[in-house]
């Protein structure tokens, strides 16, 4: 193997050594001119780590403190997640078009009635292979942007009470 | 140590002295960022003080998404940069390939020959000559333990130029050490 150069070096010490980390360190094991030449680069390297910048005044915390001070509060942003609001409402909407395209004479059986019900408990019966493809249409469309919209409410409410940032990312 | 989210969370909700804190944990930070981009100006302390007030006015609008370390850095740098084109500063630099030629691998031992004061001096002096990019990359992976992620993502670079300009730089600063140490050596 090729003696170590200093990239090699920097590499290991970096911790960046990938998968010839192995050979490089059976090779430092076996070359003593490499070995000695590691010391020495990772001496340079440990002397980079020394922190001479001049450090700011003992007084800049207090100053910086009253600029503080003087600035309107800082408070937490209370609105609902606008990308939650948008998704919901996105989804919401399409679950509508859909719905007032196709379901507006069969809503009424679905919804009410005998015939509803028995619809209803034909399609939960015949588990997954119906009610997956009527789900798949417009009730899902509208559960899935009502279930957004109240999980962001939710979010909002929640961050209201204990001014904690949200979490609820989409 | 009580962590940043806490800390961010008690600001928000009105506890205005705790930003005590986050100066007292990240000054170090903002100085380093500041003194590495503008070197030892006058206004550095001004500029620290605006970076922090920065800081404040936006906490809100802090996600958690990234380390605060990160989150207030790039404040530092943005500023810093909007501070640079204000006075028609350079920032990015490049280095001739000319000065990476030629350096060997087994050269003298720079912890040997400089005592440790004279030595510290000496670094901080070759990094305030390099590009102020450079000197913010390594000031970030040195000094304030950034990783190269974290590096490239405060700094919106690429990776492998995060690497490339680390590695550079630190030749750059090896050969200027062993030349100053040959100077030495000559005038002794």
């Amino acid at each position: 193997m090729r003696h170590l150069g200093t990239n090699d070096f920097q590499e290991m010490l970096d911790g960046e050594r990938g998968l010839s980390a192995g050979e490089s360190a059976s090779h430092l094991e076996s070359c003593p001119r490499c070995r000695e030449n590691y010391a020495r680069y990772r001496r340079f390297y440990k002397c980079l780590g020394s922190d001479s910048v001049p450090p700011l005044s003992p007084d800049f915390a207090g100053r910086v403190m009253n600029a503080v001070m003087q600035q309107p509060r800082a408070e937490k942003e209370l609105i609902p997640n606008p990308s939650v609001l948008i998704w919901s409402f996105a989804l919401i909407s399409c679950g509508a078009v859909i719905f007032l395209v196709n379901w507006q004479g069969a809503i009424k059986t679905l919804l009410s009635g005998k015939v509803g019900y028995l619809k209803w408990l034909d399609a939960i019966l015949s588990v997954p292979g119906q009610v997956l493809p009527q789900f798949l249409n417009t009730p899902a469309f509208i559960i899935g942007g009502t279930v957004l919209l109240a999980v962001a409410l939710l979010d909002y409410l929640i961050r209201h009470r204990s001014n904690r940032p949200s979490t609820f990312v989409i | 140590m009580v962590n940043d989210r806490e800390i961010v969370q008690r600001i928000l909700s009105g506890e205005t002295k705790a930003f005590r804190e986050i100066i007292d944990n990240y000054g170090r930070l903002v100085n380093h960022m500041v003194y590495s981009m503008l070197g030892d100006s006058p206004e550095r302390e001004d500029i620290c003080q605006e970076v922090f007030l920065k800081v404040y006015k936006n906490l809100s609008g802090f996600r958690h998404e990234a380390k605060l370390s990160s989150w207030i850095a790039r404040i530092a740098v943005n500023h810093c940069r909007d501070f640079m084109v204000s006075r028609k500063m350079n920032y990015d630099g490049e280095v001739g390939e000319d000065i990476l030629a030629g350096i060997p691998d087994d050269g003298p031992d720079i912890e040997e020959t400089l005592d440790k004061s004279r030595r510290a001096m000496l670094i901080r002096k070759e990094i305030d000559s390099l590009p102020p990019s450079y000197r913010t990359i390594i000031t970030l992976y040195h000094l304030d333990e950034f990783s190269y992620e974290e590096i490239s993502r405060t700094l919106k670079m690429p990776l492998g130029t995060v690497k490339n300009y680390i590695f550079r730089a630190r030749e750059i600063l090896r050969q200027r050490l062993l030349a100053c140490r040959s100077q030495e050596e000559l005038m002794s």
